[in-house]
């Protein structure tokens, strides 16, 4: 086939240069290489550390609120595969199982184990491993997760150079500051004491508890909503059924987590915590708490109230936030619901 | 000093003739001397003219009855007039039902107070099953002014 109209030659000379121009316009941003390099193998080691070496030691934790900033510290007994937090102590780990002390006892709150389907860090943090400072005397090895899109350093991890045990991890803002931070103050026993010796009292796990699990779901009905993928690349990893009507999602991206629970109805503000911080995010207002787990956000759309838990850098559950918003558009019911309610309140 | 009053209904009884000899000179006086009084004269003359070519019709038989005999005029108009009234108020009865009922079908919202303490305890549980306990539990042994 021959063209010989100029007008044609120059329609084939523009499709076939848009033809070379498209993969590169419309080519998706170029995905992470999926690695599993040291850093993933690092922060592998260290989940099975906590519960796999005998150790006590003390925590301190440090977060900031619209107050000011605060510390707490939390003493750590672990021995035999049974890890122990608190005085009393208040939290006790084995193996998959999780207990928490209540007001009438032990609660057996989690038992279930989980499928490792959660994708690495690496795959969207680029994870760097050098040597770190001492931390409660130990040497360590530092893994800093930093965000590939602004290069900015997020999470700082010191893993202890022998034995893997995570001894601190701060969270640092956009600007480099430290927002949250946990990690020992001391671990080991007494003086000379290595990490591998029993505590003096071993934590054994509670013989009679109350169960309070949440129940897995497969599906999630109206007006809930359980998407896939939620903000920057958190995937849905689990979804359950928690008490009072509660639906709980539960995202990760690998290196942190954000739990989303809807629950039907109108927010009613008053029964919330004091000391929330509005604020308008996605065009929504939300009711924020900073908290020594992580940040907490309420708001509500549609009929639906949400809460989101996360332990991620706020502007990465901002993101998150997008993916709950009011439905795309009521069907024609709702919209008769709507005007002839509306005026009522109702 | 000007005593001359401004048009009044004086013109429409010197047009159809009511007026007396005196009153009628007197508006003789007036619309010699004012074009505001030839002005307002022209335009009833105007009106009545137009009022005058109007077709005339007929009325239908019975009409005067009808208007003379004000008892059967009164209880037609009653007829008449309830058949709106019956479809309006049915029609507010119907809408009055619906809203009743939808409030007992549709319901409503209920209050919701989220248990933020519990929920965070929630995530951290199960964030701590897939990544470090250590960190993500420590926060449930804490008593903080937002625990409680």
């Amino acid at each position: 086939m021959s063209i010989r109209s100029p007008r044609a030659l120059i329609l084939v000379a523009t499709a076939a240069a848009l033809t070379g121009v498209a993969p590169l316009v419309l080519a998706p941003e170029p995905a992470a290489t999926s690695q599993t390099g040291p850093g993933v193998q690092l922060l592998d080691d260290a989940r099975r550390a906590a519960q796999e070496q005998d150790f006590s030691g003390v925590l301190e934790v440090t977060w900031s609120d619209a107050t000011g900033q605060h510390n707490n510290d939390v003493s750590v007994r672990s021995a035999s595969g049974v890890l122990a937090l608190g005085d009393r102590p208040s939290v006790i780990v084995e193996g998959a199982r999780r207990f928490v002390q209540g007001p009438d006892g032990w609660l057996a709150v989690w038992s279930q184990e989980t499928k490792p389907d959660i994708a690495p860090a690496s795959d969207k943090w680029e994870l760097s491993v050098h040597d770190g400072p001492t931390v409660a005397g130990r040497p360590t090895r530092e893994i800093d997760a930093t965000d590939r899109r602004h290069g900015k350093v997020r999470e700082r991890l010191y893993l202890d150079e022998s034995t893997s045990l995570m001894l601190r991890r701060e969270q640092l803002d956009t600007r480099g500051r430290a927002v949250r931070a946990i990690g020992f103050t001391s671990i080991g026993g007494p003086a000379g004491t290595l990490i591998g010796a029993l505590p003096a009292e071993a934590p054994t796990a509670p013989v009679g508890s109350t169960s309070r699990q949440p129940h897995v779901l497969h599906d999630v009905a109206a007006p809930f909503r359980a998407p896939r993928a939620a903000g920057d690349r958190f995937q849905l990893v689990g979804r359950y059924d928690e008490a009072h009507g509660t639906l709980h999602l539960f995202y990760s991206d690998g290196l942190f987590s954000v739990s989303v629970f809807e629950q039907q109805g109108d927010l009613d503000p008053t029964g919330l915590p004091a000391g929330a911080e509005p604020r308008t995010v996605q065009g929504r207002d939300v009711r924020q708490y900073r908290t020594p787990g992580g940040v907490v956000m309420v708001w509500q759309s549609d009929d639906v109230v949400y809460t989101s838990v996360s332990d991620a850098p706020v502007d990465q559950i901002d993101h998150v936030l997008a993916d709950f918003g009011p439905s795309p558009s009521p069907n024609a019911l709702d919209r008769v619901t709507n005007f002839v309610l509306g005026p009522f309140s109702w | 000093m000007n005593t001359r009053p401004a048009p009044d209904d004086r013109l429409s009884a010197y047009l159809d003739g009511e007026l007396d000899a005196a009153e009628r000179d007197t508006v003789d006086g007036y619309l010699a001397e004012s074009s505001e009084w030839r002005a307002e004269r022209d335009e009833i003359e105007f009106a009545r003219d137009a009022l005058r070519e109007l077709p005339v019709h007929e009325a239908r038989p019975g009409f005067w009855e009808d208007v003379l005999s004000p008892d059967v005029a009164k209880a037609r108009a009653g007829r008449r007039s309830r058949l709106p009234r019956l479809v309006a108020a049915g029609t507010a009865a119907v809408a009055v039902a619906a809203v009743v009922v939808a409030s007992l079908v549709i319901p409503s919202p209920d209050r919701v107070t989220p248990r933020i303490p519990a929920l965070s305890d929630s995530h951290a549980v199960r964030t701590s099953v897939s990544d470090e306990p250590v960190s993500q539990l420590a926060a449930l042994s804490m008593i903080t002014p937002f625990r409680k």
